[in-house]
């Protein structure tokens, strides 16, 4: 019982992990996407349309994440570039995203596409228990592994990394450094938007086996609580991400079990749990110490301080 | 690019800017109508016709127009601060809920013109209570409301899901998710086909929005807190406070909304009875320039919005989805007008 929740909880938390990281860099650089939720819309029906048409799902996962990345840039250009509100161009961004992925995706629904089937992982899939829940999975899992350490190791231990993080602490200080602040942020915007697209095509190319309207399901929401949540971590956001997961494979299973236990209730657990987080580290001493992008939402020109 | 602020602009200027803008986002999509076979003018043609002189479309965009106006003026006042509340959706959701208790469970009975009133109040309590959670935690602890009121709306629709799922079942509802309908005496009066009373709630409250800000110190602290911070602490006014107060009555308004929505259309809780309200009301907030009156009379247009797209799907068999992208759009231009209106715009050499 309990490997076979992990083990969901692994396949519930992928799409959220993708989305998370994304969003790290992208608030690590002093932007706050709130767009993931049309991103991710994005990704899921370029990935299943692609993968439809061409039946090659390589080509489906590069060219939604190029589709993410062109929706991206789009809200680069409003934020960096023209910068207008990110709280409302996020919004927009997922107007967007939903509008258009519903609109064309009507023709696709009910339509099917090849689907990324369970790879176990030779030797480490014997493990007793881990073999199960770690290692018995697609191949974007394992992508996902890795990139979670990739990401860790870029932000923290790169000179890139120090440059993102720079521009996000003080965009300022960071242009002095000669540090080009509307690069960086063009960057990793785009770079977030793939991975969060990445996190939307996993669910219409191997969670569920379709495209379904609107099926991100506000995933894209819970991946900024996530975020905060992960203190912009990619290693906590990988246990963040998995939490919830874990706790959204269980609804089915309360029901099945027939307790008494609200499954709606249990849902709110992980939205009240990143209620509870935020407030106890919201403290200024607190952000300092996890290293909260301070500059977050704060749009930056050379010439004028706003 | 450069920036260069404007020194001063005019409201003549600033309208034309913004009727500019909304015309570019109707050209824009005109290309999406054109790849799909369809002539972009008479689109627009049939969803204006429909939604504005068509009485049974009128009619739909007055009742879309009652919860995305008073939502919107809630909005407007967290705006004004520069507090971004996003929590509308959850809010609205807490104050459906609050009027079906007193409409189901507490005073099923009691006379209309002391129950519908008292719906009203427990509703935009209800709403007030959403707002008040992550007001405190931005007040004393500092805690981001976007995030704090992203989870709350969470945690109410769920709440909602919970009660109407479980507890607040309807026992004759042939297990359908829903509560019971409420009785006559918590019913709205119509005044024309769909419409009912509640519509002309959001234009006293945008009198009332007007009034705070134009007259009241209150409203003066929350435009100086907005505009600069540090000043107004300097200036001895009580930040924290301000932030509390503005996140109740934020959430008060949207509380009302669900009330309302509950009294005058929809009599029981169910599920999905928002099209995401809350969301579109930010919208809403915005294009207004954060103008009371203008909340009400963009609330009216994005009502209309709604019911024009649904017209496209009926007969000229649009999927839906489109109302999003014209919002989507339609925000995208009009951000960038305003952005024109504030900086003049020059290439960088």
């Amino acid at each position: 019982m309990l490997v076979s929740v992990l083990t969901a909880a692994i396949r519930a938390g992928t799409p959220l992990l993708f989305a998370t990281l994304g969003e790290i860099f992208v608030e690590r650089s002093g932007v706050l996407n709130l767009g993931l939720e049309g991103l991710m819309l994005i990704g899921a029906f370029s990935g299943f349309v692609i993968a439809h048409i061409t039946k090659s799902l390589f080509l489906a996962v590069i060219l939604s994440m190029v589709a993410g990345g062109l929706f991206a840039l789009l809200f680069a250009f409003l934020t960096v570039t023209m910068r207008v509100n990110q709280v409302v161009s996020g919004l927009a961004l997922t107007m967007l995203g939903m509008g258009i992925s519903g609109f064309y995706g009507q023709a696709f629904i009910g339509k099917t596409a090849p689907q990324f089937a369970t790879l176990s992982i030779p030797g480490l899939s014997n493990i007793p228990y881990i073999g199960q829940i770690f290692f018995k999975h697609d191949i974007l899992v394992y992508l996902s592994y890795v990139l979670v350490f990739l990401s860790w190791f870029f932000i923290f231990k790169t000179k890139w990394g120090m440059n993102l993080r720079a521009v996000g602490e003080s965009p300022k200080t960071a242009d002095s450094m000669g540090i080009n602040v509307f690069r960086t942020r063009y960057v990793y915007i785009v770079v977030g938007g793939m991975l969060t697209s990445l996190g939307g095509a996993y669910l219409s190319l191997a969670y569920t086996s379709m495209w379904i309207d609107r099926m991100t399901a506000g995933r894209g929401w819970i991946a900024i609580a996530l975020v905060i949540f992960s203190s912009w971590d990619p290693i906590r956001a990988m246990f963040a991400s998995y939490l919830f997961g874990g706790v959204a494979s269980l609804q089915p299973r309360i029901q099945a079990g027939g307790t008494t236990i609200s499954a709606h209730l249990l849902m709110m657990l992980p939205y009240l749990l990143t209620l509870i987080i935020l407030s106890f580290t919201s403290g200024e001493a607190i952000r300092k110490k996890i290293g909260a992008p301070t500059s977050l939402m704060v749009p930056y020109s050379r010439e004028e301080r706003e | 690019m450069r920036f260069e602020p404007r020194e001063k602009t005019t409201p003549l200027f600033e309208i034309s800017v913004m009727i500019t803008s909304v015309i570019l986002s109707f050209v824009a999509l005109s290309i999406l109508l054109f790849a799909q076979g369809k002539n972009p003018i008479q689109t627009y043609k049939t969803m204006f016709n429909w939604a504005f002189f068509n009485p049974i479309g009128l009619q739909g965009t007055l009742v879309k127009f009652v919860p995305l106006s008073i939502i919107g003026l809630g909005l407007l006042v967290a705006f004004k601060m520069k507090i971004w509340n996003i929590g509308g959706e959850g809010q609205y959701h807490l104050g459906a809920i609050g009027a079906t208790l007193v409409a189901l469970f507490w005073f099923p009975h009691l006379n209309i013109y002391i129950l519908v009133p008292l719906i009203f109040v427990v509703g935009a309590i209800a709403g007030g209570l959403w707002g008040t959670i992550p007001g405190l935690l931005k007040a004393y602890l500092g805690a981001d409301e976007i995030v704090a009121t992203l989870m709350l709306n969470y945690i109410g629709i769920l709440f909602m899901d919970y009660l109407v799922y479980g507890p607040w079942k309807d026992p004759h509802g042939y297990s359908f998710p829903m509560t019971a309908t409420f009785t006559e005496n918590a019913k709205l009066p119509i005044i024309w086909g769909k419409v009912h009373w509640g519509v002309i709630i959001p234009i006293l409250l945008a009198f009332l929005v007007w009034y705070i800000f134009e007259k009241t110190i209150f409203g003066y602290e929350i435009k100086v807190i907005g505009d600069n911070k540090d000043a107004a602490r300097y200036a001895g006014m009580n930040v924290k406070k301000n932030i509390l107060m503005i996140m109740i009555i934020s959430g008060m308004f949207a509380g009302l909304a669900g009330a309302i929505q509950m009294v005058g259309i929809q009599y029981r809780l169910q599920p999905n009875f928002s099209p995401g309200y809350g969301y579109t009301a930010i919208i809403v907030a915005w294009l207004s320039r954060l103008n009371p009156f203008g909340v009400v009379i963009v609330a009216f247009l994005m009502g209309g919005l709604f019911v024009g797209c649904e017209i496209l799907q009926i007969l000229m068999k649009l999927p839906i989805s489109i109302t999003y992208i014209f919002q989507g759009m339609l925000f995208i231009f009009v951000l960038l007008g305003e952005v024109y209106i504030k900086y003049k715009i020059k290439r960088m050499r």
